[in-house]
Order: C-alpha cells, then structure tokens, then sequence
C-alpha cells in the first residue's frame, strides 16, 4: 500500500521543501526550550564538568529540588 | 551522614589510551607508506599485501576506527564517570569492549591486507568482522546505558548527549549498511544494488564521520576543554540547539557525496541543502568550545594541552565550513574526484580528531598518574612539528587538486581536451604529493615525540587504577518539577533523550532512503543492461578484492571536459547488478566506466590490460600505478562460480533457472575465447588464470548501453 502511495505522489521532489520545514518547525521548538531557560540556570548547568564539589552542591539541590 | 565512597575504574581509561597512542602511530605510518607509494610506485616491491588498494583501507580503518576509535574510549570512560559520579557499570564488559575492539581492528588489518573486503569506503569488513563490530558495538553501549542509569547525579551533561547520539546512531547506520548475503566465510554481496547502494553507502560513510569522528569528540570537547582551562562551557543553551540541530541536520548530508552521478536530483539538492544549513550547528559547537577558553586566553600561551585543544576546535571550524562549501555544486564539480577531498578529511583527522586525542591525553595521562607531564617542551614541539605537519599536508594537495581540475577541465581553441592523456595531470602534480608526504612525516614525528613524552610522564608518576570518591546517592525524582524547563526534564530520563534521539536522526535517513526504494521512477531501467557473465562476475570480485575502487572511478559526470574523455555520461539504470557499487571517490588513474567500449577513447585491447596489470611502468614510464602480476600467476577459484549466482539470483538478478548449475561452463568458454585473442597477440595465458576473469570485467564496462540489441541473455549460448 504505501509503494503505491509513494508511486502516486506528484513531485516528490517536493522533499527538499518538506524536509526543509520538517527542520525549522524541530529547530524552532528546541530553541524556544532553550531560550527558555533562565541566566543563572544556565551559568550553573555550564559549570558542570568543573569539579567535584560543585557536582555535589548541585547534586544535593536537584535532589531536594525535585 | 556521609556520602557513600565508590571507586572509579581508570584501568580501562589507561588501557584505552595506550591502544590510542599504539594504533595511532601504526594507522599514521601505514598512511605515510600510502604517501610516499604516488612518488615511488616501486615501494609496493611487487607483493600483493601492500598495494594502494589494499593498504589505503588498512590506512583509513586503522585511523578511524582503531585511533580516533580507542581515543573516544578513552575519554568517554574517563569523563562517563565523573559525569555520572558513578563506576562503570559493569567492568567485564568493559574489558569485553577493550578487548573484543582490539580484535576487531587486527582482523581488519589483516582482512584487508589479504583482500578480504566489501568494497565500500569505511565499511569495507567483511561479514563475519562486521557481526563482531555490532555485537562489541552493543557491549559498549550497555555498559554505557548502565552506567547512565545508576548515576549519581540528576540530569546527564551534554557531553552526554553525545555519547548516547554516538551509540544508537552507529549502531543504525552500521547495521542497515552492513546488510549481506553471504557467499563464503570470507565474501558476501551487499543486499543494495547501484545507485540504492551508493546511497545507502554515502548515508552511511558521511555519517560515519559525523557520528564518529564528530559527536563523540564533540562530547570530549564538552568535558575535556572546561576541565583544561578551569573554565565553565560558554553557554548551555547554545549546547542544546547545538546538539539537536546537528544530530538532526548530519544525518542528511550524506548524498553530498554523490553529486553530479546517477543519483536522482532530489536526493542531491536535499543533500546539498542539508549540508549547508550543517555550518550553522557546527559553528555553534565551535563557538561553544573557542568561547568556554574567555578570560583564559592567556594560559593558551603556555599550556600545551590548551593549544593542542584552540587548533582541534579550530580546524573543526575550518572543514565544517569547507564542507558544506565543497557540497555547492559547483564547487563539487572542481573538487570531487580530486585531492581536496583527501585534504579536506585529514584536516578533520589531523586538526580535529588527532590535536583533541593529543590534548586531552596530555591533560588526562598526568592526571591519571598523579604527576606532571614529563616535559613542556617536548609537548610544545610536538604541538608545533603537527600544526606544521597539517599545513604542509593539506595546501599541496588543495593546490595539487585545483590543478588537476582545471587540467581535466581545459579544451585548446580547437575544442580538443588539452590534456586527454589522464597521466599528464597526475604526473604534473606529483610534486605536491612529495610535500604532501612531507607533512604527513613531520605530523607522525611530532606524534612520536608524544608517544616519548607521555612514555615518561607514566614512568614518573602512580597510577591509581581505582581511585576514591563520594557522592550522595541519586533520590529518583518523578515528573517535571515547578519552573524546571522541558529540556531539563529530559535531561534526567536518559531513555527517553537516547529515543527521541533515534526518532531525530531516523527522520532524514526515513526520508532520503525510503523513495529511492519504493518509487521505480528513481532509476529508469535500460532494455540493453543485463547481469554481468560468471566470468566477469569473478573478474569484478577481484576487482573489488584489489581495491581497484581506490584509484578508478565508475562514475562519468556529465560535464562535456568528461562525455569527451571518457565517453557518455553515466545513467542509473547502468548500474542496477552492480552489488556493490564501484563508483569510487578518488581518481588517482582515469575512469573505467566505459572502459570496454569498443569505439570509446578508452578502450585498449586484452593484450593491453595483459601488459598493463604486468608492468604498468613498461607502457608508461611515469605511471604510478603498481603492478598486479600475481593476477597472471594466481589461478582463478571457480568452485564458488554457483554459490555466487545463486546469492545474485537470490538478490533479484535475473540469472536463468538452474543457470548456477552450468555457469561454469560458460565461464570456461569465454575464458577461453580470451586466452585465444591474448595468444594471437604472442600472449601465452592458460584461461584459468585471474587475469582473464579480470580483463573480462574490464571489457564488459559501459558497452551495456551501447548495445544496439536486447540485453546479455544466458546461457551464453544463446546470444546471437
């Protein structure tokens, strides 16, 4: 069924425009979630690999967060 | 209370590493051998095991898989743990890994030597090696996921991210690729045909790089570059468009690498554009690194590690922008077949992967061994002897291949190839060759003055192949909390992030491959094409087995500077029993593709190829290309003539009924009939040797479509 489908469809060239919009639609969500997110939060959560004890700090806050 | 103390397993990291340094010096060595072989034909001393074609995939793999490969183990297993505060998961599987890849990479080594081979760039294995890949593939995956799951920590850091994007993608792009009916223990045939296959296998070897050379050492870079310069990254949020616009962009990028060839246009332009938009995550990721060293330029002066890590990320930028610049059309139509290519990989290879492996072995070894790194110095010239290795590479071959291009490119006012005899434009670029293997050494120099120092950082320092820490224990926390955002959400539930991973990167494989299957308008057939004879059927199994694929196209673009050097350009339907495909991606000698066309410029009689497999310097004293005289020697092997048509039959090539049973005995007839024509030429060749099997070959491409009659019928009897 979906062979004769696809043999059906006018243009399938037509892909390179989908596809496209496919993108900007993903794109726009993950950098809507990303613009989301607040300064101090994203100074923190780049601090990550630094050391240890940071880890551990943050580590307990997420816990008592959460 | 106190928090519980666990101990991280760094034996694996070390042994990792060492493996790192071992292939990286063999796979870099194997490579300058490559090198110096297009000034000194000779260095293959006649034997078999060491041609070009046989050596550049022992180069190729020994590098990406084996180097780049043990130096993303490395750091993952390194930086896995203190991300995740947590041991391995399970130290048998990592020792499984360790060692089950170390295998790997010796039966690829070997395999290839022998002629053991797929013929399909970066995924030549064999099937029984390729089951291996996918069985260790998964045991580094489930120790990896393990580990994931008893972290310690709440949310899994972007360097992550990437490790997960590095495990599942492989993994499909692995399996899907690697799909063979098998003929023997040690020969198969890929279930795609043509123009399917080499897209399949574009999709697969661009991808390749991106998920293997790219998203893991992204990951490094994320771990390794913060820890280096005591800074914090640049920015989070930048980390996450990064991230998903690029695992999602990559996976489309693939048929950059077929433009201008048969592959249908949409398939093309949806490459192109994808690999365009590929800049702007790339950049981003590049930024993100270059923009974490803020305020820390300054130790960039001194600190070796730091400089081996500004230039990785560094030539990172530069091939991610000539990249998507090589994928315009018509840049592409300069540039592919050409050394730019060979210069664009390896300042991904050298710059990228290779100054990342070094800086963060130069950060990581003292680390491990509690001491200080051996000697400054040393480090700095091997930081200094790379930087000029990479440069002196790639600018001849960049220089090297503009010339060729135009070369190939130039009419006189007649409207005459100025150069129609391909030699005249390899040997007019023999010089940036030289130089080329000249950086080549100095790169592989500056790698053994690295091997030396950190040889002596471990002999100065104590390893702690345990090493103590603590952590609170990970209190499970359910949905998404209030104020916490969608992304970090998903940050703690690495299943459902390794998912939705999948589903992003299956969106443009789903979308390119699909059609190309389903849609029969996307390779028009042509009534004249038939199966290839048994003979030449085994003809182009050595073909593949002496990697032939590595010098020679099959591949006429249709640009007028090629229709009139080689013949008609090339059409998809030509190619629909071709398993595997033989494009190529490098002309080191001219096309074959039309290579048997009696009238075609090509065309050279069976004594010819005789003489040429024989001793090509004896026709053309400046040819480059070695001699294949054991092909004169070695006696054909027909016992797998059946087996052969059988799996071909089975893959939907129209072999007659029962024709497996007698394909012998037309095999032995045009064998024969070769044999004749070479000994009215006063060239005395039993029919069972290869070399007829192979000038068969050679004389059967490209007539197919200049056949004024129906298709090649069988038996061969049978035709008229």
């Amino acid at each position: 069924m979906l062979r004769q489908f696809l043999q059906n469809l006018q243009g399938v060239d037509v892909y390179g425009i989908l596809s496209t919009l496919i993108f900007f639609v993903f794109f726009s969500i993950v950098a809507y979630q990303a613009m989301k997110i607040k300064k101090e939060d994203d100074r923190k959560y780049c601090r990550f690999p630094l050391d240890d004890e940071d880890q551990d700090i943050q580590n307990d806050q997420d816990n008592k967060k959460n | 209370m106190e928090n519980p103390t666990f101990y991280y397993d760094n034996k694996i990291v070390k042994s990792f590493a060492y493996a790192t340094l071992f292939w990286g010096v063999i796979g870099m060595l194997v490579g300058l051998y490559a090198a110096l072989q297009f000034i000194w034909p000779g260095l293959t001393f006649n034997i078999p095991y060491t041609t070009f074609g046989r050596i550049r995939p022992i180069h190729t793999n020994a590098v990406i898989f084996a180097f780049v490969g043990n130096g993303m183990f490395t750091g993952i297993y390194y930086s896995l743990q203190r991300l995740t505060k947590a041991r391995m998961f399970n130290d048998v599987l990592s020792k499984v890994h360790f060692w089950g890849w170390q295998l790997i990479i010796v039966l690829a080594a070997l395999s290839f030597a022998f002629g053991i081979t797929t013929g399909k760039e970066y995924a030549e294995l064999e099937w029984p090696i390729d089951i291996l890949v996918a069985l260790i593939w998964v045991v580094f995956g489930w120790n990896m996921l393990g580990t994931i799951i008893k972290r310690r920590t709440q949310h899994i850091y972007v360097a992550i991210w990437f490790y997960i994007a590095t495990f599942v993608t492989v993994a499909i792009l692995h399996i899907v690729n690697s799909i063979a009916i098998p003929v023997s223990l040690f020969k198969s045939y890929p279930i795609y045909a043509g123009v399917q296959d080499a897209l399949v296998q574009w999709w697969y070897g661009h991808n390749a790089v991106a998920f293997f050379l790219t998203t893991p050492y992204l990951g490094l870079m994320y771990y390794f570059l913060p820890k280096a310069a005591n800074r914090p990254v640049y920015s989070y949020k930048l980390s996450i468009i990064h991230f998903w616009a690029l695992i999602f962009l990559y996976i489309w990028a693939g048929p950059h690498h077929l433009l201008y060839s048969s592959l249908p246009n949409w398939a093309q332009s949806l490459g192109v554009v994808f690999s365009i938009m590929l800049i702007a995550p790339s950049w981003g990721g590049m930024v993100n690194g270059l923009l974490t060293l803020r305020g820390a330029w300054d130790k960039v002066r001194e600190d070796p590690v730091l400089k081996f890590m500004v230039v990785a990320v560094t030539a990172y930028g530069m091939s991610t922008f000539e990249g998507p610049m090589m994928s315009l059309k018509s840049v592409n139509a300069i540039s592919h077949f050409t050394d730019w290519t060979v210069g664009h990989a390896h300042i991904g290879a050298l710059g990228w992967n290779g100054f990342l492996t070094f800086g963060m072995l130069y950060w990581l070894i003292p680390v491990l061994f509690n001491t200080k790194i051996y000697s400054k110095k040393l480090a700095n010239t091997h930081f200094w002897l790379g930087t000029l290795g990479i440069i002196m590479y790639a600018v001849p071959l960049y220089w090297g291949a503009i010339t060729q291009a135009l070369m190939w490119k130039e009419f006189t006012p007649e409207g005459m190839l100025r150069y129609p005899n391909f030699l005249e434009t390899v040997t007019q670029i023999i010089p940036m060759y030289a130089t080329r293997a000249i950086g080549g050494g100095l790169y592989i120099t500056g790698v053994l003055f690295g091997v030396v120092n950190i040889i002596k950082t471990v002999k100065t320092g104590k390893f702690v192949g345990d090493e103590a820490a603590s952590a609170p224990a990970l209190v499970k926390a359910g949905g998404k909390a209030a104020g916490e955002s969608t992304h970090r959400w998903l940050e703690r539930k690495p299943v459902l992030f390794m998912i939705l991973a999948v589903v992003v990167i299956l969106i443009g494989g789903l979308i390119e491959i699909v059609p190309m299957y389903l849609i029969r308008s996307n390779i028009p057939t042509i009534s004249s094409v038939g199966p290839y004879t048994p003979l030449e059927l085994h003809g182009r199994d050595i073909y593949v087995r002496e990697g032939c694929y590595t010098c020679h196209s099959q591949m006429i673009r249709p640009f007028r500077s090629e229709t009139e050097r080689y013949g008609e350009y090339s059409k998809a339907g030509e190619f629909v029993y071709d398993h595997p495909f033989q494009w190529g991606s490098k002309r080191n000698g001219p096309d074959l593709a039309r290579e048997g066309v009696v009238t075609g410029r090509q065309y050279k009689p069976n004594s010819w190829h005789y003489q040429h497999m024989l001793n090509p310097q004896a026709l053309n004293v400046q040819s480059i290309m070695p001699s294949f005289k054991w092909l004169i020697s070695n006696k054909l092997d027909i016992s797998t003539t059946a087996r052969k048509v059988k799996v071909m039959q089975f893959l939907g090539v129209p072999y007659p009924e029962g024709y497996d049973k007698i394909a012998n005995q037309d095999l032995i007839k045009q064998a024969t009939e070769i044999s004749e024509n070479l000994k009215a030429s006063g060239i005395q060749c039993d029919p069972d040797k290869e070399i007829i099997a192979v000038i068969a070959y050679l004389q059967r491409l490209g007539t197919d479509i200049t056949r004024t009659g129906p298709a090649v019928s069988f038996p061969l009897s049978s035709n008229k």
